[in-house]
């Protein structure tokens, strides 16, 4: 019978977990390294750190194993383990004008200082099957390495400057301005405190920089096609390693690391107030764990969306944020799978009364609980 | 200032809890804190020190009114709490024979989030079912209270429980006190509580 | 090994950092100190999934101690799966001991009903919370129920249940019908079925209700009003059973359980297991109900495997 009716839950869920191990292995495959994970989806990993608000690619490369390849699981799994962890430090502020930076584009300006670095991108390639990666070996893959090596001369290398950023032109310029200069500059922790609205502008951009991907970009994409009206201009996009810093138990400020990130600063012009008609630019920014430019992009986009006022879904803090949240929405979503029936028994229990109602009314006595109760008393 | 060591900050925190949870949720109904050997400074009683060991840490204020420093220091270094004004604390240490000032200070919580309203450890002398010499005796009514329930404090101004009913005139704002006896017994007042007393 | 050695974790008793036990400790104590009134709280991640209980488990990992008894059901059943895993969760955890019977339990956490043997002064019930804005179906935005919450503003939800009664003749609300607590704040007693209102109203126990994917506590002391929402004239009424009984014991005076065992074969049995039409509190009849339910000495039987 059903899976509540018997009493072998436990053992149900003991089948359960057993059996779903079997799904894992049972093609008696190789297994998976992490190392390999770790290496060879890279892009991957980025995603459910960002998601799952940690940056740790191993475990994420393990929970990735642990998941077969489920992404909400992984990303939730991350953020749990997160949560158990203890906190030492709040780091310094990223200061990403420091980035080593392996990609940075704008599209505001065709030439901008420091150079279009394309970097490791798709964007431009075909999306056409490779059928030789169904041949891959590791002989390939490592006279592929030494080829490319080889063609670098080490001599035409220059040391990498840090690069400074598109926005401090126009900021220069006076274009670009505060889009709201008595906004709430109060730096909150929404792991720490549930968040309240109106939200604080770092509490919005917290739980942008955690928020699932797809849900970011669906929200995005209706800002773009005239659900809210942010027409935004890439001014920026940059990836790559920045430090981070703690202060230590003495006060020093000490590097303890380097992570990769990417960042996106969207430029769209502010709806000018009649008392002041002199118009001007403002910023949408968005910073996330990893490569993952759909993700900055999108939250750029949203960070402007949701400051600029408007009755549209992605204008409205509350609708983009809890939204958003992929481990909140992921487990409601399925939380209706959870037996319902108490809940269900009750409405039914109305529905049958409002039918009887009905059906009283019309003079039609043959419907409803009563009859049905005769007819199961007679049967 | 003494570290206490003998603090289980897991269980001892957990079982002191549960006595405080089960006074707020019945006020009037005398409970007794597991006993520690803290070594508690001037001005704050082993049985505050309890209250605040399990409550406190470095997300919210205390204040001890009074001649608080010892003891303010003494909640710092065991707890991580941060030292307030009585205007900005959440939790209020006073002793039931001083003065109401850190009463009419507190804060009682805004409308939108009543909760921010402060809690108030007042430390008495007794509590008991029967009168004893002096001392007031308190009737109770509202939530957690079947009818009403009678208790016998000593080492307990009045002016002090006029200033709490004077906070909690408007519900939901408010304040929420706690009795702690030198016995180390324990009773709740939250701001639901109708309190009456007649000095005996 | 050092791989092995990364990934190796042992874990705080009850799982939650100490840290975050005493915030909801704090919280706990508000929302006992403000009967029915929505209290914000950290709702820290957990290894169970946003909607299946991570409030719930908030709530009773902060209460429970090494001296608690756990019991915990689903839609009234301990054996229910996610139950299962939730008590092996908190078993895992603190060492606890646990119990299907609801009279031995000292702590008890549910999903949907509250049991019908009446809980004592002993006993606290924590209670898991999908939607804990009880306003959420008449306005979408949180700033604005809150605000409605704190102006006692509640005129929306009044014209939402006169409108149910206009279109259907009653008012439709089933499970979670939002109720009155101490005469100030609407809250929603969570999806429990109607029948176990009128037990929520003065009752020995502490409620605990605990939304952790919505983040916020809210509670009912003991021997606090709780009154569903009704009109003069329309008054709220529990889920009618007329007619049936259980299939397994031959009582009556329980909320049932539907069971379709073929296409034509409907039975109906009590959906709590522990309780009995003896032990039953006072039949609620539909189109009135007594707001003061009598509390009995719940009768400690042993527990018995149907």
């Amino acid at each position: 019978m059903g899976y509540v009716a018997t009493k072998g839950g436990e053992d149900a869920i003991a089948n359960a977990n057993q059996l779903v191990e079997f799904y894992r292995v049972k093609e008696r495959t190789t297994p998976i390294e992490i190392a390999q994970i770790q290496a060879q989806f890279r892009l991957l990993i980025d995603k459910i750190m960002g998601e799952g608000s940690l940056y740790a690619p191993e475990h994420a490369a393990l929970v990735l194993k642990q998941n077969e390849g489920d992404v909400f699981e992984s990303a939730f799994m991350l953020r749990a383990y997160r949560a158990t962890l203890q906190r030492r430090y709040y780091s310094e502020t990223l200061a990403t004008r420091e980035m080593f930076v392996r990609r940075r584009i704008s599209s505001a300006f065709r030439e901008i200082p420091g150079g279009q670095i394309l970097g490791p991108t798709r964007d431009y390639s075909q999306r056409l099957l490779d059928g030789e990666l169904a041949e891959e070996t590791l002989g390939s893959v490592e006279a592929f390495v030494a080829a490319f090596e080889g063609e670098l001369d080490s001599s035409s290398l220059r040391a990498v400057p840090t690069i400074g950023k598109v926005i401090d032109l126009l900021t220069a310029e006076g274009l670009l301005r505060e889009a709201n200069p008595d906004e709430n500059r109060r730096v909150v922790d929404v792991t720490r405190e549930a968040i309240k609205f109106p939200a604080p502008r770092s509490a919005a951009l917290q739980m942008l920089a955690r928020a699932e991907t797809g849900g970011l970009m669906a929200l995005a994409y209706s800002a773009q096609r005239g659900f809210g009206s942010v027409h935004a201009t890439v001014g920026e996009l940059r990836m790559g390693e920045v430090p981070v810093r703690v202060r230590d138990a003495r006060g020093r400020v000490r590097v303890i690391g380097r992570v990769r990130v990417t960042e996106a600063e969207m430029i769209s012009k502010i709806k000018v107030q009649k008392k002041d008609p002199v118009p001007y630019l403002s910023l949408g920014y968005g910073l996330c764990f990893g490569q993952n430019e759909t993700k900055a992009i999108c939250m750029g986009i949203l960070d402007r969306a949701m400051r600029s006022g408007g009755d549209a879904p992605c204008q409205s803090q509350e609708f983009v944020l809890y939204h958003t949240e992929g481990i909140e929405s992921y487990g409601f979503t399925n939380h209706l799978k959870l037996p319902h029936y108490v809940t269900f028994q009750s409405s039914l229990s109305n529905l049958r009364q409002a039918v009887e109602r009905k059906e009283k009314k019309r003079g039609n006595l043959g419907f409803g609980m009563a009859a049905a109760a005769k007819k199961e008393t007679s049967a | 200032m003494i570290r206490e060591t003998v603090y289980d900050e897991i269980f001892d925190a957990q079982r002191h809890f549960r006595t405080v949870l089960d006074s707020m949720s019945r006020p009037g109904k005398i409970n007794r804190f597991a006993p520690l050997a803290l070594t508690t400074p001037e001005g704050l009683t082993r049985a505050a020190a309890y209250v605040g060991f399990a409550l406190l840490n470095a997300d919210v204020a205390a204040h001890v009114a009074g001649n608080g420093a010892a003891a303010e220091s003494y909640l710092r270094t065991n707890t991580q709490c941060r030292i307030e004004s009585a205007s900005q604390a959440d939790f209020i240490f006073l002793p039931g024979e001083g003065e109401v000032t850190a009463i009419n200070e507190a804060k009682v919580g805004i409308p939108t989030y009543p909760e921010s309203g402060a809690t108030v450890v007042i430390a008495v002398n007794h509590i008991g079912k029967s009168s004893s010499t002096g001392g007031v005796q308190l009737t109770l009514e509202g939530p957690g209270i079947e009818t009403r329930e009678i208790v016998f404090v000593t080492g307990l101004r009045t002016e002090l429980l006029a200033a709490l009913k004077a906070k909690n005139a408007e519900f939901p704002l408010g304040i929420d006190a706690m009795l702690v006896s030198a016995d180390e017994c324990v009773i709740c007042l939250p701001r639901t509580t109708r309190v009456t007393w007649d000095t005996l | 090994m050092i791989t092995a050695k990364k990934f190796q974790h042992t874990y705080n008793y009850g799982f939650i950092d100490e840290t975050t036990k005493k915030e909801i400790r704090r919280k706990l104590l508000k929302a006992v100190a403000i009967p029915g009134y929505q209290v914000p709280y950290s709702s820290p991640e957990m290894p169970i999934a946003r909607g299946w209980g991570t409030g719930g488990l908030h709530a009773s990992l902060s209460l429970i101690g090494p001296d608690d008894v756990f019991k915990i059901i689903d839609q009234g059943s301990d054996a229910s799966v996610n139950a299962c895993n939730l008590r092996d969760f908190v078993k895992r955890m603190t060492g606890c001991k646990t119990t299907f019977d609801t009279g031995a339990a000292t702590l008890i956490q549910t999903r949907h009903r509250k049991p019908e043997e009446i809980l004592t002064e002993r006993q606290i019930i924590v209670f898991q919370v999908p939607q804990p804005e009880p306003l959420r179906s008449v306005e979408r935005y949180e700033f604005k129920t809150r605000q409605m919450h704190a102006e006692a503003d509640y005129a929306k939800m009044w014209v939402s249940l006169y409108e149910s009664y206009v279109k259907f003749g009653a008012i439709m609300q089933a499970a979670g019908y939002p109720v009155r607590v101490h005469g100030r704040y609407i809250m929603t007693p969570s999806p429990i079925p109607r029948w176990d209102v009128p037990n929520l109203s003065m009752a020995p126990c502490l409620h605990v209700f605990s939304a952790g994917r919505e983040k916020r506590l809210h509670c009912v002391p003991p021997w606090t009003k709780v009154e569903p929402l009704e009109f003069e004239d329309v008054k709220f009424c529990v889920e009618e059973f007329r007619g049936i009984v259980c299939a397994a014991s031959g009582g009556d005076r329980a909320f049932m359980d539907e069971i379709y065992e073929s296409e034509t074969a409907r039975k109906y049995v009590m959906n709590d297991p522990t309780s009995s039409t003896k032990s039953a509190p006072a039949t609620v009849r539909c189109n009135g109900f007594s707001p003061i339910r009598r509390p009995r000495r719940p009768r400690r039987k042993p527990f018995l495997l149907p």
